[in-house]
């Protein structure tokens, strides 16, 4: 049935960029999750809301002007942070809700886009166009390959920003780099999964390869390993059971970290076992 | 390899906001001293060294790092930084023993930055030097508070420094571990002739292995060998708050 479904357009389509994009997720989601700044997804996701209102209302497509907002955005989170020396979380909040604000401000005086509006939330897969699935693999590819070009300065940073500053790393540039990628990839994922999951791709993969992973190489690799099986199997089951697609895709990702979970807390259950009747 | 003093310090002031952190700090220390800076808490040791990396911008005076002025050093392969345990990483973080050692050579790499053999080869080596090789893929929070600070420095090593410099590396380890810690340290000055800068406020500890002492309580209340610490009126007053203070003759 799968095999067959695979024979129409629509669903190669969704795939495809389900599977890009899937991997530029879960790769940007190990660094942000190790860096604490896991929900910044969520934040630039309610910042592309916004664009996206804006750029129906002025009639420019949707995709350019929520990644307008977003990169702007990125810039404008960090400079809070820096200079007004507010915490992450807060200048994330209050950039990202006055996005979200200016949108439903916008979709309430504008009448007669709001359904369009609301799809951007939710996503819909199986019903992107052939331009928007271009520039959401186009878009997924640029940030998979300057992750993979950044690997080792972002790795360094990641794991002790001190450290990297003192060795000469340039972590203000990587800080905006990171951030800027995040932008990138909530709207390239904006139609596959929608604004209100986008950052659930980029948490829970990572989220669960850390339960098991011993080296960061293999957490970036299990992370997009995850990311992709989700796509798969969610696409899958969403397809047999005519469910919705992106909330089946969260769902396998969920399952997927409760099983690392149970697998790690076995592990540990077993070390501890053969520590004691060592003792 | 730079001739004469490889840190000289000049007039060196620096505040946060209005609290004076540092007062008119000077001195300058030689190729393969064993330098180290002591004072009580909140005498602006760690601040001393913030300035000293380049991660906190000089405000008055002047720092020359192997002869270059701060503002202009780049060359930052060439110092090695091991800070306080506590506060580097999170004990959680998935890193093997050898991908952290790599990070000490990623400074120094062209863009991609990708690692070679002989890489691998000098990571072994500085692995073998803090004798951590039969470590090298476990989980660096596995590993105990010693064993975690040698993967530190063997990440120093990595890029050939010139100067290592350590902040307090040893707080929270056991005084057995701490020992062998600073003999590795004793080690590397003597016989891979690396300058060690370190920060302690254990004074008791750190005489046994320095060459050089400098006393910080916001001002640089002494500088000078070890021998002349050891009979000083600076180390007399130390000697009356704490106890177990011993001078050891090099």
């Amino acid at each position: 049935m799968i095999i067959e479904a695979l024979q129409y357009g629509f669903m190669q389509k969704a795939l495809i960029t389900g599977l890009v994009i899937s991997i530029a997720c879960s790769l940007l989601g190990v660094f942000l999750v190790l860096q604490r700044y896991a929900l910044i997804g969520d934040g630039l996701a309610h910042i592309s809301f916004g664009g996206i209102a804006v750029g129906m209302l002025v009639n420019i497509m949707p995709f350019l002007t929520a990644m307008g907002f977003a990169i702007l955005a990125a810039f404008g989170i960090l400079k809070l942070r820096e200079k007004a020396k507010i915490h992450g979380d807060t200048s994330i909040g209050i950039i990202s809700h006055a996005s979200l604000g200016l949108g439903v401000f916008i979709a309430s005086i504008a009448h007669g886009f709001n359904v369009n509006l609301l799809s951007y939330l939710f996503g819909n897969i199986l019903a992107i166009s052939t331009p928007e699935v271009i520039l959401s693999i186009v878009l997924a590819l640029i940030v998979i390959v300057v992750i993979i070009l950044n690997y080792r300065n972002l790795f360094y940073l990641t794991f002790d920003e001190e450290s990297a500053r003192a060795a000469g790393i340039k972590a203000d540039f990587l800080s905006t780099l990171l951030i800027v990628l995040t932008a990138i990839t909530v709207v390239a994922s904006m139609r596959v999964i929608g604004l209100l999951l986008v950052s659930a791709l980029i948490i829970m993969p990572a989220a669960a390869a850390l339960q098991i992973a011993n080296n960061f190489r293999n957490a970036l690799i299990m992370s997009a390993i995850f990311g992709v099986v989700s796509v798969i199997a969610g696409l899958s089951i969403a397809y047999i059971f005519d469910f919705a697609v992106s909330g089946t895709i969260v769902l396998m990702n969920f399952m997927i970290f409760l099983l690392m979970f149970s697998i790690r807390s076995i592990r540990k259950q077993m070390v501890l076992k053969s520590v004691k009747s060592q003792m | 390899m730079v001739k004469g003093d490889i840190l000289s310090i000049k007039n060196l002031t620096f505040n946060y906001g209005a609290e004076k952190i540092l007062d008119n700090v000077s001195f300058s220390i030689q190729r393969k001293d064993f330098l180290g800076i002591i004072g009580p808490n909140g005498s602006g040791k760690t601040t001393l060294l913030k300035l000293i990396l380049g991660l906190l911008p000089v405000q008055k005076g002047s720092i020359k790092l192997l002869g270059q002025d701060i503002k202009k050093f780049n060359q930052w392969s060439k110092i090695g930084y091991v800070q306080q345990k506590a506060a580097s990483f999170d004990p959680y973080f998935p890193a093997s023993v050898k991908e952290v050692v790599s990070m000490g050579l990623i400074a120094g790499k062209r863009f991609p930055k990708l690692m070679t053999k002989q890489d691998d080869a000098i990571i072994d080596k500085c692995l073998k030097i803090v004798n951590m090789q039969k470590y090298e893929n476990r989980k660096i929070g596995e590993l105990s508070g010693g064993q975690q600070q040698r993967v530190f420095i063997a990440r120093a090593l990595t890029a050939n420094p010139e100067m290592l410099i350590l902040d307090e590396p040893t707080t929270g380890v056991d005084q057995e571990t701490q020992s062998r810690f600073y003999k590795l340290l004793e080690n590397l000055n003597k016989e891979e002739n690396i300058t060690v800068i370190l920060i302690s406020h254990d004074i008791g500890t750190i005489t046994h292995y320095v060459t050089k002492v400098a006393c910080l309580n916001q001002k640089l209340v002494f500088h000078g060998t070890h021998d002349e610490f050891c009979s000083s009126k600076i180390a007399q007053q130390f000697l009356t708050r704490e106890k177990h203070l011993i001078c050891h003759s090099h």
